[in-house]
């Protein structure tokens, strides 16, 4: 039985040392994205200090991505060139003629495809290709295009062409296209943004469109259709790449929209490319920030002290990276214990006290 | 936070004693003697107060005495009963509390006759020399304890503690004895009444008694 006892209690004993002591954890990674007006010097001490537990990355937010050079306005300057002053429509037509006009009008170029359009149709009727001419010039209409400034420089009858296929478009009848997706997406017409959320039904010409599905974290999709449909429209859309993300975080802030809003994080959180991402806002004395653990918003926080690893402490321990402190390591816990045993002391010597009684005995 | 603090080390600090004054009375009240300093020889009527009395002229007399107070320590609380108390001291050590200066105090009571005593005529005299002693004791036992006035025509030099013991008082000096309830003295409000328990005329058996730390 003494042994069998023994026994009982070293188990007891070895299970409650590892439980206090615990397996140690090796460090994981954590991207740290340093934002602010002190960013530079904030990530080089977020660097430099680390954080118990952790492999810290610090790094810059998603950097603003310059356009890359677009070749249709010289495409166009060429056909127009080779129109206007040399009178060469085949050579108009081979410049104009590869360029897709659903994937300007999928992008929001509506301007530009409305030019290529109209040189388009001007190089075919001059060409002698009327039909084409006629096809083509349908087009502007059936998008619903502006015609642009460039209408003004093609023969006259072309542009009374593209005058009648506009007028005409307003006539088109009108049907509904219904569009289903992910929740939340946006739905783009024709290079116009229609304001609507999918699921939606749009009410369209009857014909070609190009619709288009925008939506935060995905990789924006387009096909042409054809309205009527006989069934909802549905485009799929790909998680987008980290670069695609940062673009779109980007693009969130040009348009107004909070930089670390629960969209906005897991946007800056993607594009860091990390399971693991803190966003600190270093921004004078007074830092703020948020945790993303897999694309989730775990843990917001703000320190005025600036301190920044305090808050990045805060912060995983409030999203669960790190177990909370025991609460017998915390000297808050025992100045808290230590000053209500001496309250209860205090409050015991004053009840049961009795002082000293001196009495003196005379006559 | 702090002001808690100072409080209570103030409370504390105030409370740490407190002082209580207690005034001892010869009898039942302070214009009457106990029946004890009233008691008469062995045999014959001659009181025993005269022992300290001298004659100076007819009729008249000097009266000079010493009167010690003494702590009975007693290791419990018998009753106030006269016979309790003795049998609860014939059980028990019941020995005086042993102060660094037994109080003896001299009462010296000039030009009287001997009933004056008899009859409570110079009790005021009698408390005015008591006073001027000084307190009995500045610092009571705290235990229960028997509060015990002996009056003789020893000297108090005769009467302070030897080796921690005091001397028994001498049957042939002894003048008159009075004692309390057994009381606490830190817990007493008031005056403390001595007295002494006698049926009819008291004699120095009974005196000897009571001076002999109440043991029989």
């Amino acid at each position: 039985v003494y042994d069998r006892g023994v026994v009982r209690i070293l188990g007891i004993a070895a299970i409650a040392v590892v439980a206090a002591c615990g397996a140690a954890r090796p460090p994981v990674g954590l991207t740290v994205i340093v934002d602010g007006a002190g960013a530079d010097r904030a990530r080089d001490g977020v660097a430099h200090r680390g954080l118990d537990g952790f492999v810290v990355r610090a790094v810059a937010p998603p950097p603003i991505v310059a356009d890359p050079p677009d070749p249709i306005a010289s495409i166009l300057a060429t056909a127009r060139a080779a129109y206007q002053d040399r009178g060469d429509f085949a050579a108009c037509r081979a410049a104009v003629d590869p360029i897709d006009v659903p994937s300007l009008l999928a992008v929001g170029k509506r301007e530009q495809a409305a030019r290529v359009l109209v040189w388009r149709t001007a190089c075919a009727w001059s060409g002698l290709a009327r039909a084409d001419a006629r096809a083509t010039a349908a087009l502007v209409g059936q998008y619903g295009l502006d015609l642009p400034s460039d209408a003004g420089a093609v023969i006259p009858e072309v542009e009374a062409a593209l005058l009648d296929v506009i007028e005409k478009a307003a006539k088109i009848e009108r049907v509904p296209l219904k569009v289903a997706g992910n929740s939340g997406g946006r739905v783009v017409l024709d290079g116009k943004p229609t304001g609507c959320t999918l699921p939606c039904t749009l009410d369209v010409a009857r014909g070609d469109h190009v619709v288009a599905i925008e939506a935060d974290g995905k990789t924006p999709a387009w096909r042409v259709v054809r309205a009527p449909a006989k069934a909802a429209i549905e485009i799929p859309l790909a998680r987008a790449s980290p670069a695609e993300a940062g673009a779109q975080w980007r693009a969130r802030i040009a348009r107004g929209l909070p930089a670390i809003d629960d969209t906005g994080l897991e946007l800056v959180a993607h594009a860091a490319g990390d399971v693991r991402v803190a966003y600190v806002d270093a921004d004078g004395k007074r830092v703020r920030g948020a945790l993303v653990v897999d694309g989730a918003v775990k843990a917001r926080g703000t320190r005025d002290d600036g301190d920044i690893t305090g808050l990045l402490g805060d912060l995983t321990r409030r999203g669960g990276l790190v177990a909370p402190t025991p609460l017998v390591k915390q000297p808050r816990f025992w100045i808290v214990l230590g000053a209500g045993v001496a309250a209860a002391a205090a409050i015991t010597a004053l009840v049961v006290y009795e002082p000293e009684i001196i009495t003196e005995v005379g006559f | 936070m702090r002001t808690a603090i100072v409080t209570a080390v103030i409370v504390f600090a105030g409370c740490g004693e407190e002082h209580r004054s207690i005034t001892l009375r010869l009898g039942p009240d302070d214009q009457t003697i106990s029946q004890g300093f009233k008691c008469l020889e062995e045999v014959g009527a001659t009181a025993l107060a005269a022992r300290g009395y001298t004659a100076t002229g007819p009729n008249r007399g000097d009266f000079v005495a010493n009167l010690v107070v003494d702590f009975i320590v007693l290791d419990g609380v018998p009753s106030c009963r006269g016979e309790e108390i003795l049998a609860w001291c014939g059980d028990h050590a019941c020995e005086p509390a042993i102060e660094q200066v037994r109080f003896c105090a001299r009462v010296e009571l000039l030009d009287m006759t001997l009933d004056e005593i008899i009859n409570n005529t110079r009790l005021p005299e009698i408390y005015a020399d008591l006073r001027d002693a000084g307190p009995i004791t500045t610092d009571a036992p705290d235990g229960p304890v028997i509060v015990r006035a002996v009056a003789t025509t020893q000297s108090c030099a005769q009467l302070q503690a030897v080796g921690g013991v005091y001397p028994a008082f001498d049957r042939t000096a002894l003048i008159g004895c009075a004692y309390s309830c057994p009381l606490l003295l830190d817990e007493v409000d008031g005056d403390v009444q001595l007295s002494f328990d006698a049926i009819g005329i008291c004699r120095l058996p009974e005196v000897e008694i009571c001076a002999g730390d109440l043991n029989p």
